[in-house]
């Protein structure tokens, strides 16, 4: 086994960790392609003590959430290089600082246009305008469990505002634990939610970036916005040109309509939002039926009139 | 055989009754305006603004299902209850003839077939229609919109749909149905002896005199 001279700090309690790892872990890892990674970091509390942060860093990767990502045709050394090619892992590990545009801004597979559109928007957004460079990509996208959610089926709609509201309140949650990053304290996200109807049924329901992204998905769903300019008005989800289809029921309604027909996609909703999950067809026969109703009260009252003029009419000669 | 007769009175419309009946419309109005409001929001429409038209209908809601409890103690207690039970005997016959007043009658100057007495203050098509309002279509409605309030004891899915929806849905419909009877409740209101009489009955109360044997 090749060990080069400068061993990790973590050497050792990977080491330990290693002779310590359960029989059916190993078996699992065995089958895989990164059976030797996920040896160890398959481990759910694979973590060491940060002596930077001071801060318990996990290190365990969930092999089932990474083989229903987006990134699971990718081995774990086709992105971690340099450092890992054995273990105990090389010193040069710990200066690992990928980013995801090393590989996404040369892959064909996407639109080149795509990333620098959402370069620009992350850049605008008020994360990086407060944290510039120590804001990344992974602070809130996990590359080992990321999913588009143009990738995600009907059935998941809820574990991707889970997971996506996670992503944000990990952070937002936890008010004193962001002063650190951005040098201020945080109100609590109830306090400054404080003015949102059934809170936390909106926070289970639709992602923070519904909202935080403004009123029109022009600016690219990376433009976060703070407080003071996301969206405050109900009306922009709550009627029928809602936000909401041009955000998270884009593409589920898209796929719902070549799979099932429009009809479907309006009758099986999804969620019910009041003011936007409107069917036209029981829209427009309760108003004919209104109008039915009142023509027909207005036609008899009328006849009602003229007789009872006919009928004085008569009387009065 | 000498047979005496002294006059009988009955309060067609009592104080209470009343008071219900105004303070229901007046939720029901409400209800009508605001709810039109968050079915159709859209931002810079002329409707009242989504946020205020939430509060309110809320807040009516509850009114309205106060008044409602109100009103089916009060005539489980008082005796009121008699005038919506139709007989069930004959009852299409009678509906028929009363139809047949608002079609053609009505236009002859022809007398109401069905007069208020004691027994019977509203002629058969009221007795069905307030029956199926009063202990139908309104307790559906309020608890379709206490489905809103209580979001957490309706179903996620109910049939592939979401368990909200088909509470939204019967909502609409149920208003919708309710919206319609008001119109015609009103209009038939004006159907009486006289074109305001009706309203200033349930204004001033109505007192009802009969010969009793």
């Amino acid at each position: 086994m090749n060990i080069h001279p400068h061993l990790h700090p973590l050497a050792l309690l990977l080491g330990l960790l290693f002779f310590v790892t359960p029989i059916t872990t190993q078996a699992d890892a065995s089958q895989n392609k990164d059976g030797a990674c996920l040896r160890c970091h398959g481990m759910p509390t694979l973590s060491y003590l940060d002596p930077a942060t001071g801060g318990l860093r996990n290190l365990s990767i969930d092999s089932k959430a990474m083989a229903r990502s987006d990134h699971k045709n990718l081995g774990c050394r086709d992105c971690h290089a340099a450092g890992f090619e054995v273990y105990p892992h090389f010193e040069e590990a710990r200066r690992e600082r990928l980013e995801c545009l090393n590989c996404h801004q040369k892959n064909t597979n996407f639109p080149r246009a795509l990333f620098e559109s959402i370069e620009r928007s992350f850049t605008r957004s008020i994360h990086y305008q407060s944290m510039q460079d120590t804001f990344t990509c992974f602070s809130c996208h996990n590359p080992h469990d990321f999913r588009m959610l143009s990738g995600q089926t009907r059935a998941s709609l809820h574990s991707v505002v889970a997971r996506d509201n996670g992503a944000c309140r990990h952070c937002h949650d936890s008010p004193e634990g962001i002063v650190g990053r951005t040098g201020r304290l945080f109100s609590s996200l109830s306090q400054t939610h404080a003015w949102l109807p059934e809170t936390e049924r909106h926070w289970s329901k639709v992602r923070c970036v519904e909202c935080h992204t403004g009123g029109d998905n022009a600016r690219g769903g990376h433009f976060i916005l703070g407080r003071n300019h996301a969206v405050r008005a109900c009306e922009s989800c709550h009627s029928q040109n809602s936000i909401l289809a041009t955000k998270l029921y884009r593409h589920r309604t898209r796929e719902e309509r070549r799979s099932a027909g429009f009809l479907h996609s309006v009758v099986m909703n999804d969620a019910y939002v009041i003011g936007m999950t409107r069917n036209q067809w029981l829209d427009w026969g309760g108003i004919g039926l209104i109008v039915l109703t009142l023509a027909g009260v207005g036609a008899h009252g009328l006849a009602r009139y003229l007789v009872a003029r006919r009928t004085r009419h008569e009387n009065h000669h | 055989m000498k047979t005496t007769t002294e006059p009988s009175t009955m309060e067609l419309y009592p104080l209470w009754i009343r008071v219900w009946h105004w303070s229901n419309a007046l939720c029901f109005l409400v209800l009508l305006a605001t709810g039109i409001s968050l079915h159709f929001a859209a931002p810079g429409s002329a409707l009242i603004p989504f946020d205020t038209a939430r509060m309110a209908h809320n807040i009516f809601g509850i009114l309205m299902t106060v008044g409602w409890v109100v009103f089916v103690i009060g005539t489980l207690t008082s005796g009121n209850g008699v005038h919506y039970r139709p007989r069930l005997s004959g009852l299409v016959g009678r509906l028929m003839t009363q139809a047949l007043f608002y079609g053609v009658g009505i236009f002859r100057h022809a007398p109401h077939p069905f007069p208020a007495t004691r027994e019977a203050k509203f002629n058969p098509l009221q007795q069905v229609t307030y029956l199926g309002v009063m202990f139908g279509a309104v307790p559906v409605l309020i608890l379709s919109g206490l489905a809103f309030f209580f979001h957490d004891l309706i179903p996620e899915r109910f049939w592939d749909m979401d368990g909200l929806w088909i509470a939204g849905v019967v909502h609409y419909g149920i208003g919708l149905f309710l919206t319609v009877f008001l119109i015609g409740h009103l209009y038939l209101a004006t159907a009486g002896e006289t074109v305001f009489g009706e309203f200033k009955k349930m204004i001033s109360g109505s007192t009802l005199t009969e010969e009793k044997p």
